[in-house]
């Protein structure tokens, strides 16, 4: 009500006409039935003057800057990103150095070599039976595995295949759906039919079941092998992402415009449909790192995924199953860094989604 | 489109060549059913347009939604392949007269040296057959705005980028200078230097708007078509916005085609205004004219179902009944099914003759078949003997609209069936009845001779 009046005030004429028209009682009112559709209209465009200039004025001339340089100013104030992001660098630096990482003392209480030269508790194969799944104490934070090996040793030397593993398939399965999916969503018509069709019977083939028919086949398998087979078959949803994701953004009329303004095909793909479709695929990329690492623990338990003595998180948990009730610890940790590192991607994915979208900034 | 050949003189002051030259335009958009995708029918949604946008003019196209004007927009914009006829650039008044003539001879019997004019001509000016160089100077040259200002603009954009790209991509400036000249446009829309840097949802549905009309201003384009660019806003800003478009015509000399819906809108931006009726135009004339002294129903009923602002008691009167699926266009006059003056000559049809039976839901639910020979010659199927009779006295008596019982040439019972026959239509084309005032209402041609 005060912002009408003040804008009557500053409009000297209209003011003046309303005065005489509303025959001065009742001057208070904004909405007196007194204003004529001229009045009216003269206060609407003031405000709308007024309105722009307020605009104006709110923050001054920008900085040159871009959409990812924009995205990192905006996630380095983020807690999430933060967290998110030391999380993920002390997962890595697990799997890149353990051997280093295993001898940070605080962590490894007990440094002792009982049998010296790679009889310490900080080799992870090393074992001693009669310490079998002893719960944890002072000395060994996580306990012992039912062989007797150090947990926590083993926790540290499993995140190498199971980042590996996690990482590669979530990263190469994304590559293929964004590569496919966007020729089908982008192209259309019998590109889109033959891609869909191909995508749709990758589709019906259960994951686990294709990693235990194919793994069940390879002599050797490392943590590549068990990716590469994961990988196969785990783009199929994801190029569903991404393929409904471009269509609907490729009929955004800015695209049309682009077209109008003469872009090719390869700059619209690149410079406005993919930028504006990616959101949905991070996340679920984010979320198919952790699904792949229970997958592969899936497939350890069933006796098809990594091969003993390799360690990984999947292994140990599978492992642990035969006894939850006796030893819960045993699945406690290395599940609990299953967990943290899925954990830790997700926020990771969300707030990348949210740092490269300005609508959500 | 013969009739059109004699319009070729300028209808306005500001008039000059034809900037953009439509003949027999047709998209049709396939209709697909079943698992194979099989074509069962065609979508008509332009179908054989044919006018002159001329430099300086604003040409305004109108008609309900569906009507086919947007997708003519698009298609003249050249973002999507007409399926019959040709838009043709810059195309001079010799080169159409030839065009014209050329095209009016059927295809076997053009001489080889015709036939060589036209593909010159065509890889000259026709948007869908142009050289590589002629598509790029058109493409430069012809910009469209949007009618949705916030799904127009890459939320991803800054609005340097939104507005400067097109003079990167085209070389036309970098650094420093590219980002002078984006301030010039900015300004020439009424922002400014210190939107540069901001995004697309930081604005206002006006303030998008802008930004979509510097985009379109960036390359200094010759032709601009804008598609409803005010119809999302609202009716304060629309104005801010049309004074914009006005004074940037005049500034750079413009040439606008204006599809809207809203008859007070295209007034005030037109010099001339063409009226769309599924997918045809079916009256055109100078802004003044067509308000004035309308000749065709269809714009009456347009005019007269627009809001009054002078007279706000005035009860609006809206058109009657849906508009016919334009995969089976009505034949003749497509607005015969709705007109207030149908004439018998205006295209009555089996396709009528059904839908006043299906007013009559007891005798229609017995309608059991309907064998045609022909759009005006067919067999009613009725389920009893009592419903055919009823349905031959009512064709007989007059109990059908008037129009349509005058263009019934044959009538008979057989039993449950009943023959009718309506009268042949030629196809409706548009006359020129005066200064380039068309129309096809036969109400207001030649062939009202024929009534």
């Amino acid at each position: 009500m005060t912002d009408t009046d003040s804008e009557r005030v500053k409009d000297k004429t209209g003011r003046a006409r309303n005065t005489r028209a509303g025959g001065g009682g009742g001057s208070g009112d904004p909405a007196a039935p007194s204003l004529t559709t001229e009045e009216r209209k003269r206060r609407d465009r003031h405000t709308i003057e007024k309105a722009e200039l307020s605009d104006r004025e709110i923050g001054g001339i920008g900085e040159e800057s871009s959409l990812w340089s924009d995205a990192w100013d905006s996630l380095k104030r983020k807690p999430i990103f933060l967290v998110s992001a030391f999380l993920i660098a002390v997962f890595v630096a697990m799997a890149v150095a353990p051997g280093v990482f295993a001898s940070i003392p605080p962590l490894f209480v007990d440094q002792t070599c009982p049998e010296g030269e790679g009889g310490c508790w900080q080799n992870p194969q090393y074992a001693e039976l009669g310490r079998s799944a002893e719960s944890p104490s002072s000395e060994h934070w996580f306990g012992h595995d039912v062989q007797g090996r150090d947990q926590v040793t083993r926790v540290v030397y499993g995140a190498r295949n199971s980042l590996t593993i996690g990482l590669l398939v979530a990263g190469s399965a994304t590559v293929i759906a964004l590569l496919l999916g966007s020729m089908a969503g982008y192209f259309g018509r019998w590109a889109d039919a033959l891609l869909s069709r191909i995508t749709d019977i990758w589709f019906v083939i259960p994951l686990l079941l294709a990693g235990i028919a194919f793994l069940n086949i390879v002599p050797r398998r490392g943590p590549l092998q068990v990716a590469a087979v994961l990988t196969a078959f785990g783009w199929a949803s994801m190029m569903r992402i991404v393929r409904s994701s471009v269509i609907s953004e490729k009929n955004q009329e800015y695209v049309q415009a682009a077209r109008a303004l003469g872009a090719g095909p390869i700059r619209i793909m690149f410079r406005h449909i993919l930028p504006n479709s990616l959101a949905p695929v991070l996340v679920f990329t984010t979320i198919t790192i952790g699904v792949i690492i229970g997958a592969e623990a899936t497939l350890s338990f069933l006796g098809v995924g990594l091969q003993l003595p390799a360690i990984s998180w999947g292994l140990m948990v599978s492992e642990a199953q035969r006894r939850v009730q006796t030893s819960p610890h045993l699945l406690l940790y290395p599940g609990f860094f299953v967990s943290a590192t899925v954990f830790a991607f997700i926020l990771m994915g969300d707030a990348l989604r949210d740092a490269l979208d300005p609508r959500l900034r | 489109m013969t009739t059109l050949h004699h319009q070729t003189a300028p209808t306005t002051p500001r008039a000059g060549e034809p900037v953009m030259t439509l003949r027999d335009v047709e998209k049709h958009f396939p209709v697909k059913e079943g698992v194979i995708q099989r074509v069962v029918g065609q979508v008509r949604a332009v179908d054989g347009v044919s006018f002159e946008v001329r430099r300086g003019e604003t040409l305004g196209l109108v008609g309900e939604s569906g009507c086919g004007k947007t997708t003519l927009g698009r298609a003249i914009a050249g973002l999507i392949q007409p399926t019959g006829g040709g838009i043709y650039f810059r195309l001079g008044d010799i080169d159409r007269a030839l065009v014209d003539d050329i095209s009016a001879i059927p295809e076997a019997d053009r001489t080889s040296a015709q036939r060589d004019r036209l593909r010159r001509i065509d890889s000259a000016h026709r948007i869908d057959e142009m050289s590589g160089e002629a598509w790029r100077t058109y493409r430069r040259n012809c910009q469209m705005v949007f009618q949705d200002a916030f799904s127009s603009l890459n939320p991803r954009q800054l609005i340097k980028d939104v507005v400067g790209r097109p003079l990167r991509v085209y070389k036309e400036a970098s650094g420093s200078e590219l980002t002078e000249r984006v301030v010039g446009l900015l300004e020439s829309v009424g922002l400014g230097r210190q939107h540069l840097y901001r995004y697309p949802h930081q604005f206002s549905g006006g303030q998008r708007q802008r930004v979509s009309i510097a985009r379109a201003l960036a390359l200094d384009p010759e032709f601009i078509v804008l598609d409803e660019p005010t119809s999302a806003l609202d009716v304060s800003v629309q104005a801010q916005i049309l004074n914009l478009l006005h004074e940037l015509q005049e500034e750079r000399g413009l040439t606008y085609l204006f599809i809207s819906h809203d008859l007070g809108v295209v007034q005030l931006m037109s010099d001339r205004i063409a009226v769309m009726y599924l997918g045809e135009v079916v009256e055109q004339g100078t802004a003044e004219e067509l308000f004035e002294d309308p000749r065709h129903p269809y714009t009456e009923a347009l005019l007269a179902a627009n809001p009054d602002v002078d007279d706000p008691d005035a009860e609006m009167q809206g058109l009657e009944g849906t508009v016919p699926d334009p995969a089976n266009p009505p034949e003749g006059c497509r607005f015969h099914t709705r007109c207030p003056v149908a004439t018998p000559i205006c295209g009555w049809e089996v396709d009528d003759a059904v839908a006043w039976l299906n007013l009559d839901p007891a005798v229609f639910e017995s309608l059991a078949d309907v064998e045609r020979r022909s759009n005006f010659d067919a067999t009613l199927v009725f389920g009893d003997e009592a419903s055919a009779a009823t349905v031959t006295k009512a064709m007989e008596n007059g109990t059908v609209p008037s129009a349509m019982a005058s263009a019934l040439e044959h009538v008979s019972t057989d039993d449950n069936k009943v023959h009718i026959r309506f009268a042949d239509v030629d196809p409706v084309e548009l006359e020129d009845i005066g200064d380039g005032h068309l129309t096809n209402c036969v109400l207001h041609t030649s062939r009202r001779r024929k009534l």
